[in-house]
C-alpha cells in the first residue's frame, strides 16, 4: 500500500510537470515572438515631449512685436509637490530635506513662501482637475500622468539665472532645470493691451480644446496660452505643434517627431504711429489730472484696417506679472482697461451726422430744409431738454437761428439734429445705427471687444425701457443708452469718409469674408455731410475751429466734436459688514464696479457677514464739477483728412485715405481738450505716412497704347 | 539491491548531483544580474558562502545521522517555533524591535543577525517534517478520525503564526506537505478527502479573510486574459465579485506588472534562451525579485526552454530519487521523513515555477537550491542532508515493512 501511494504521489507530481512544460512550451515557443516585442517595449522610456516655438507677432512692416526666446523652468516632481498619500510614509530626513528645498527656491527667487505654496496649490488643483476630468471620461478614478510629471514652480530664468538655479537647487534629485521659452515683447507698452498676455491653461481651456484627440496638440495643464488680446485672438494660429523624442534605455532614439512651430501673425497696425500717438496722448494726459484715460483709434478707410490702436493707460507686457497687483489696483486710471475696444462711452455730437444722413436719406429732411433754433426745443419750455449747447443760463440771442443740415452740423446744433431725429424715429435711426456699425462687433476679432449699445425698440423692450419721442431726440445726439467703443467711432467715421461699411481689420488672415454694404444714401446726401465735417473745422462758426484748424501738405482736417455728457466713475465702494466676532464696522475698498468691490472685499474679510444690497459707491472719479463748469463729459473728436487743392479747396471727389477717432475721458468739450489733439494726430499721420496719405497713391502705372 | 556509497547511481550521490546542478544555475543566475551593474557582486559572494555553509551543515547532517536528529524532532520543531514568535509579536504591535525585525513590504518575517537575515519559517518546515515523521511513525490512530487531531494540531501551530507574519507562500507549502505525509502513511481516503471538502468549504471564509492584494494575485490568475479584463472594464457590474473597474485596468501596471514581466522574460527566452548575461531582464531590473523568487524567469530568459527543462529534471532526478530511498526503507521514521523531504522539495518547485509561468498565484516562495537567499539554501540543504542520510542508514528491522495497511484494514 506505501507503494501504490507513493506511485500515486508520483503520478500527481508527473502531471504537474506536464502541464509546466505545457505552458512553458505555449510561452517559449508557440508565443515566443509577441514576449520578445514585449521585452523589448519595458526598455521604452516615457517619450519626452519637445517643446513648439510660439508663431511672432509682427506689425504691418515686419517690426517684431512679440517673440519666444530661450529661457528655462525650474521644475519639480508631481510627487514632492502634492502633499498625497505617497508623501505619508517619506522618512524625517527626506522630509527636512524636501523643506530645505522650498526655503532654497524661496530664497532663489525671491517669492515668498505663501505666494510659492498658492503657486504650487495652484498645480495640484489643476491636476486634480484633469484627473476629475479623466475620471469622469474614463469611469473610475485612476492616476494621470500629470501625477509623475515634474511641474514648473519658477518659469522664464534667463542664462545666468538657470545657472544659478543649476548650483541651488540641482542637487535635488527631483528638481530639473528645463529648456523653456519665454514669450518676450518687444518695446511695446504702447501695444499692451493690443499684444495680450500669456497664461496658464485653465481648466476649461482644456476641456474645450478643439484639438484635445491629438495628443501632441493639446494642452498640457503646465502650459501657456494667450489669454487676451491678439495672443488670444490668434491662438489657433500662433500655436504650434509639440515635437516628441522617445529613447530607450540603452540611449537610442527610438521615435522622433520634431515639433512644429507656429505660424506668425501679421497685424495691419503701424508700430511707428503707435508708438508716437501713445506718446502724443500720455503728454496730453499728464497735463489732465482730471482725465482718467483716451484712445486714438487710426484706420486706412480704403481697406478699413487699423492703423493705431492706443489706449491709454497701457502697462508693459514684459512686467505685467510684478505690476498686476499696482495695475490692478489703480482703480482711477484703471490701466487694464482696453478703453479703444473694450469700453463704450455715449458718443455725444459725432453721432450727428450719422442723424443727419439718416434724416437726408429717408427724405424726412430736405437739403436745404431749414430749422429755426431759438436755443430750446420749445421756446415756452426753456427747462426741456436738449437745449442748445450754446445756451448758457437764458440769454436766446446766442441760439443758431435757421439751420440746416451743413449749418447744422458746423455748429453742431441740439435742437436742429433733435428735430432730425425726431422726424426719422427710432425705428429708422437704429436701423441706421446698425448700418454704421454700431451696436455690432468692429471686427477686430480681439477678446476684448464690445458691441456698444445700439438702443433698437427690440433691446429697449427686452429691458422695458419705453420709446418716447425724447429719447429717440437723445438718441439722435448721442446720449441716452446708445454707447459706443472708439473703434466703433473712428469706423463710424469712416463710413461718414466713404459711404461704405466695412469691418475693420487688426489681425491678418483671421477671417475669411468681409461683409460690406453701401449706405443707402445720395451722393448729394453725402456732399452735405461731408461739407458740414469740413466746416465744423475750417469755417469760423465752426465748433473745432478755434481748436483743430489743420491744413498741411495739401491735407485739411475734417471731423465732427462730440461732448458726452456723463456721470462721474465709481472709484471705491462702502461696505457695512458684522465681523467674526459681531462687531458692526465699515469697509471702504477701491473698485471700479459693485461686483469687483464685492469681490475685494471678501478677499479682505473672508469671515464677515454683509448685506450685498448695502454696497454703496462711496467715491466717484472725478471728484467735484468739471473746471469749464456744466456737467463731466468725455471728449470726442472723429475726423479724416480731406485732399485739398493748391488754393486749399477741399477736392470732394477724393475719398480720404485715413479716419481716425480720439478720446478724452472727462476731457469736457470734445472740440477744446480733443480738437488740439486731433491736430497733432493729423500732423503725425502726415509724417509716418507721407504719400500713402494721398487718396489717388500709390500712383497708377501709365499704360500706353 | 543495496548499492555501496561509493556507487555513482547511489541515489544519495544522484541527488548531490541534481542539487549541485540546480546551485550552479542559481549561481549564474545572480551573477549574471550583479554582472550588468558596476557595483561589487555583493549576492554572489553572499551566496557562495551560505552554500560553503550550507554544504557544512548538510554533511554534519549526514555524518550524524538522521536518526540521531530525529531524536531531537520535538525539540527542533518547538524551537523554530519559538522563533516565529517575536515576528508575530513585531507584527501585532508594529514594532521592529529596533530594527531587529525589520518590516518589510508590511510584513515581518525576518530576524536580523549580523551579515544574515534568518527566515525562521524555512527552518519551520523542515522541523515541522521531522516532527510529523516522528509522531506518525508507530501510530496507527491517525487511521481514525480522531487520530488526524494531532497531526492536526502539529500543522496548525505553525500556520496560525506564519500567517500572520504575513506568509502566505509558507502557508500554502504547509498544506500538500502533511497531506502527502499523512497519505502515504496510510490515512485513510475519506479522511482525506474530508479534510479537502472541508477546505474547499473554508475558501470563501478565506477569500473574504485574506489581504487586497493577496485576493489581486489570486485573481491575477484570470485576468492574465486580455479579453477578460476588457470585459471586466465594459461592464464591472457584472464582474463584481472578481474585482473593480479599476483594478482590471490599471492590472497590467499594478498588481499584474510583475508576472507580465515574468512571462516575458521567459516568452522572449525562446528555444535556446539569450545566452548568459544577456537578455533586456538581465541588464536591466524590470522584474522585482528576479535573483530570488522570480529566478526562474531568469533561466528562462537565458536558457530558454532548454534551461528550464533542464532545472525541472533535476527536480524530478530528486524526487525520483527520494521516492527510491524511501521506498527501499523498511525504518517508518527515514521512510515518512524522505516522503516529507521529496514533498517539499517538489511542492516548492512547482509552487514557484507554477506562479512564474502564471499557472499559481504569486506568493513569496523561493526555488530549492536556485533562488538567493542563506535561509532558504540552509534549510533547503538540511532536507537533503536527511534525505541522503535516510539512503545511508538502513537499520534492519524484524517487523514487517511500516504503513502496509490491507485493503480490509481499509474500511
Amino acid at each position: 500500500m506505501f507503494e501504490t501511494r507513493l506511485k500515486v504521489v508520483l503520478g500527481v507530481l508527473a502531471i504537474a510537470l506536464v502541464v509546466i512544460v505545457g505552458r512553458l512550451v505555449e510561452l517559449q515557443v508557440v508565443d515566443a515572438e509577441h514576449y520578445r516585442r514585449r521585452a523589448e517595449a519595458v526598455l521604452l522610456l516615457e517619450p519626452k515631449a519637445l517643446p513648439f516655438v510660439r508663431g511672432r507677432i509682427l506689425d504691418r512692416f515686419g517690426k517684431l512685436l512679440a517673440s519666444d526666446e530661450p529661457s528655462w523652468d525650474v521644475c519639480v516632481d508631481y510627487h514632492t509637490l502634492a502633499p498625497g498619500p505617497q508623501n505619508q510614509d517619506v522618512s524625517p530626513e527626506l522630509r527636512d530635506e524636501i523643506d530645505d528645498m522650498w526655503s532654497d527656491i524661496v530664497r532663489f527667487s525671491g517669492l515668498t513662501r505663501a505666494e510659492l505654496d498658492e503657486r504650487v496649490q495652484g498645480i495640484v488643483d489643476r491636476v486634480q482637475r484633469i484627473r476629475a476630468a479623466v475620471k469622469q471620461r474614463r469611469g473610475f478614478d485612476d492616476r494621470v500622468r500629470e501625477e509623475t510629471m515634474g511641474h514648473a514652480v519658477l518659469t522664464d530664468l534667463d542664462d545666468q539665472e538657470q545657472v544659478a538655479a543649476r548650483l541651488v537647487l540641482g542637487h535635488y534629485p527631483w528638481v530639473s532645470i528645463e529648456d523653456s521659452t519665454q514669450r518676450v515683447y518687444h518695446d511695446a507698452t504702447s501695444l499692451g493691451h493690443v499684444l495680450g498676455r500669456m497664461g496658464l491653461v485653465d481648466a476649461d481651456t482644456v476641456r474645450d480644446d478643439p484639438r484635445a484627440d491629438d495628443p501632441l496638440a493639446r494642452y498640457l495643464p503646465d502650459e501657456t496660452t494667450g489669454l487676451t488680446g491678439v495672443e488670444k485672438a490668434a491662438e489657433s494660429i500662433l500655436r504650434g505643434r509639440r515635437g516628441l523624442r522617445r529613447l530607450n534605455r540603452e540611449g537610442e532614439v527610438v521615435e522622433e517627431i520634431a515639433p512644429q512651430a507656429g505660424r506668425d501673425v501679421e497685424l495691419t497696425l503701424r508700430y511707428d504711429l503707435q508708438d508716437r500717438l501713445y506718446a502724443l496722448l500720455d503728454r496730453e494726459l499728464r497735463s489732465r489730472p482730471q482725465s482718467s484715460g483716451g484712445a486714438i483709434v487710426v484706420l486706412d478707410i480704403a481697406t478699413r484696417e487699423v492703423l493705431a490702436l492706443v489706449s491709454y493707460p497701457a502697462y508693459d507686457p514684459n512686467r505685467f506679472q510684478e505690476d498686476y497687483s499696482a495695475l490692478l489696483s489703480d482703480t482711477r486710471r484703471l490701466p487694464l482697461r482696453f478703453r479703444a475696444v473694450a469700453n463704450h462711452y455715449a458718443p455725444g455730437s459725432i453721432v450727428k451726422p450719422l442723424t443727419c444722413l439718416a434724416g437726408l436719406a429717408t427724405g424726412r429732411i430736405g437739403l436745404h430744409e431749414t430749422i429755426l433754433c431759438t436755443g430750446y426745443l420749445y421756446p415756452d419750455r426753456p427747462d426741456m431738454r436738449p437745449r442748445c449747447w450754446l445756451i448758457h443760463g437764458t440769454d436766446q440771442r446766442k441760439a443758431h437761428g435757421d439751420v440746416d443740415v451743413v449749418t447744422g452740423l458746423e455748429g453742431s446744433c441740439n435742437v436742429f439734429v433733435a428735430r432730425v431725429g425726431e422726424r426719422v424715429g427710432g425705428n429708422d435711426l437704429t436701423n441706421f445705427f446698425d448700418m454704421f456699425g454700431l451696436g455690432e462687433f468692429s471686427g477686430t476679432g480681439l477678446p476684448e471687444e464690445t458691441r456698444g449699445i445700439n438702443p433698437t425698440p427690440d433691446w429697449l423692450a427686452r429691458r422695458n425701457i419705453a420709446v418716447t419721442p425724447g429719447r429717440v431726440r437723445n438718441f439722435s445726439i448721442g446720449q441716452d443708452q446708445v454707447e459706443i467703443t472708439p473703434v466703433q467711432a473712428a469706423n463710424m467715421v469712416a463710413v461718414y469718409a466713404s459711404g461704405v461699411y466695412k469691418p475693420v481689420t487688426l489681425i491678418r488672415g483671421l477671417r475669411d469674408e468681409n461683409p460690406e454694404w453701401i449706405l443707402p444714401a445720395r451722393p448729394e446726401h453725402w456732399q452735405a455731410i461731408h461739407e458740414g465735417l469740413y466746416r465744423v473745422v475750417n469755417s469760423p462758426s465752426g465748433t473745432a475751429y478755434k481748436y483743430a484748424r489743420w491744413q498741411e501738405a495739401g491735407y485739411v482736417l475734417c471731423g465732427k466734436t462730440g461732448s458726452a455728457t456723463t456721470n462721474p466713475w465709481p472709484v471705491s465702494y462702502r461696505i457695512p459688514y458684522v465681523d467674526a466676532d459681531g462687531r458692526e464696522d465699515t469697509a471702504v475698498v477701491l473698485a471700479g464696479s459693485h461686483g469687483q468691490a464685492v469681490k475685494e472685499f471678501l478677499h479682505q474679510h473672508p469671515d464677515a457677514a454683509f448685506d450685498p444690497k448695502r454696497v454703496e459707491v462711496f467715491e466717484r472719479w472725478p471728484t467735484g464739477p468739471p473746471p469749464e463748469g456744466g456737467r463731466h463729459a468725455h471728449a470726442w473728436f472723429v475726423a479724416y483728412l480731406q485732399k485739398v487743392d493748391a488754393a486749399g479747396n477741399p477736392l470732394w471727389n477724393r475719398v480720404p485715405r485715413v479716419a481716425f477717432a480720439v478720446l478724452v475721458e472727462f476731457g469736457g468739450s470734445g472740440g477744446r481738450t480733443s480738437g488740439p489733439i486731433a491736430r497733432q494726430v493729423a500732423h503725425i499721420l502726415v509724417d509716418a505716412l507721407g504719400p500713402e496719405l494721398d487718396p489717388d497713391w500709390p500712383p497708377a502705372t501709365e499704360s500706353v497704347g | 539491491m543495496k548499492r555501496p556509497v561509493h556507487d555513482l547511481t547511489h541515489p544519495g550521490w544522484v541527488i548531490a548531483g541534481a542539487v549541485a546542478i540546480l546551485c550552479l544555475v542559481g549561481l549564474a543566475c545572480i551573477y549574471a544580474t550583479e554582472s550588468a551593474g558596476d557595483g561589487w557582486a555583493s549576492h554572489t559572494t553572499k551566496q557562495m558562502i551560505f552554500l560553503v555553509g550550507s554544504v557544512l551543515v548538510s554533511v554534519i547532517v549526514l555524518s550524524t545521522g538522521y536518526l540521531r536528529v530525529s531524536r531531537y524532532a520535538y525539540a527542533l520543531f518547538i524551537a523554530a517555533l519559538i522563533l516565529l514568535v517575536p515576528l508575530a509579536v513585531a507584527k501585532a504591535l508594529h514594532f521592529e524591535f529596533g530594527g531587529l525585525i525589520p518590516c518589510r513590504r508590511g510584513s515581518y518575517r525576518w530576524i536580523r543577525l549580523p551579515g544574515f537575515q534568518l527566515q525562521p519559517s524555512e527552518f519551520v518546515k523542515v522541523a515541522y517534517i521531522l516532527a510529523l515523521a516522528w509522531y506518525l511513525r508507530y501510530r496507527r490512530n491517525y487511521r481514525t478520525f480522531a487520530g488526524m487531531l494531532v497531526p492536526f494540531v502539529l500543522s496548525i501551530v505553525p500556520l496560525a503564526l506564519i500567517v500572520t507574519e504575513p506568509d502566505l507562500g509558507t502557508v500554502i507549502l504547509m498544506l500538500p506537505v502533511p497531506f502527502v505525509m499523512l497519505f502515504v502513511a496510510g490515512a485513510k481516503k475519506r479522511h482525506l478527502l474530508l479534510v479537502v471538502a472541508a477546505g474547499f468549504v473554508c475558501a470563501p471564509l478565506l477569500w473574504t479573510k485574506i489581504e487586497g492584494y493577496q485576493r489581486m494575485r489570486i485573481v491575477g490568475l484570470v485576468l492574465q486574459s486580455e479579453s477578460l479584463r476588457s470585459r471586466v472594464i465594459a461592464d464591472p457590474e457584472s464582474y463584481r465579485f472578481l474585482c473593480t473597474q479599476r483594478q482590471a485596468s490599471t492590472w497590467p501596471k499594478e498588481s499584474g506588472l510583475q508576472l507580465l514581466r515574468s512571462k516575458a522574460a521567459l516568452g522572449s527566452g525562446g528555444l535556446l534562451g539569450q545566452g548568459w548575461g544577456h537578455g533586456t531582464y538581465v541588464r536591466y531590473n524590470f522584474l522585482p525579485d528576479r535573483h530570488n523568487d522570480m529566478v526562474f524567469a531568469l533561466v528562462g530568459h537565458q536558457w530558454g526552454l532548454a534551461g528550464c527543462l533542464l532545472v525541472l529534471a533535476c527536480y524530478a532526478v530528486i524526487v525520483v530519487a527520494g521516492v527510491e530511498i524511501a521506498s527501499e526503507t523498511a525504518e517508518p521514521f527515514g521512510r515518512l521523513l524522505a516522503v516529507g523531504v521529496v514533498a517539499l522539495i517538489s511542492a516548492q518547485a512547482i509552487i514557484n515555477v507554477g506562479m512564474t509561468v502564471g499557472l499559481m498565484p504569486i506568493t513569496g516562495m523561493t526555488l530549492p537550491f536556485v533562488s538567493y537567499g542563506g535561509s532558504s539554501l540552509l534549510a533547503n540543504f538540511l532536507a537533503i542532508g536527511l534525505l541522503i542520510s535516510v539512503s545511508q542508514h538502513r537499520p534492519f528491522l524484524l517487523a514487517k515493512k511500516p504503513f502496509e495497511y490491507g485493503a480490509a484494514e481499509d474500511e
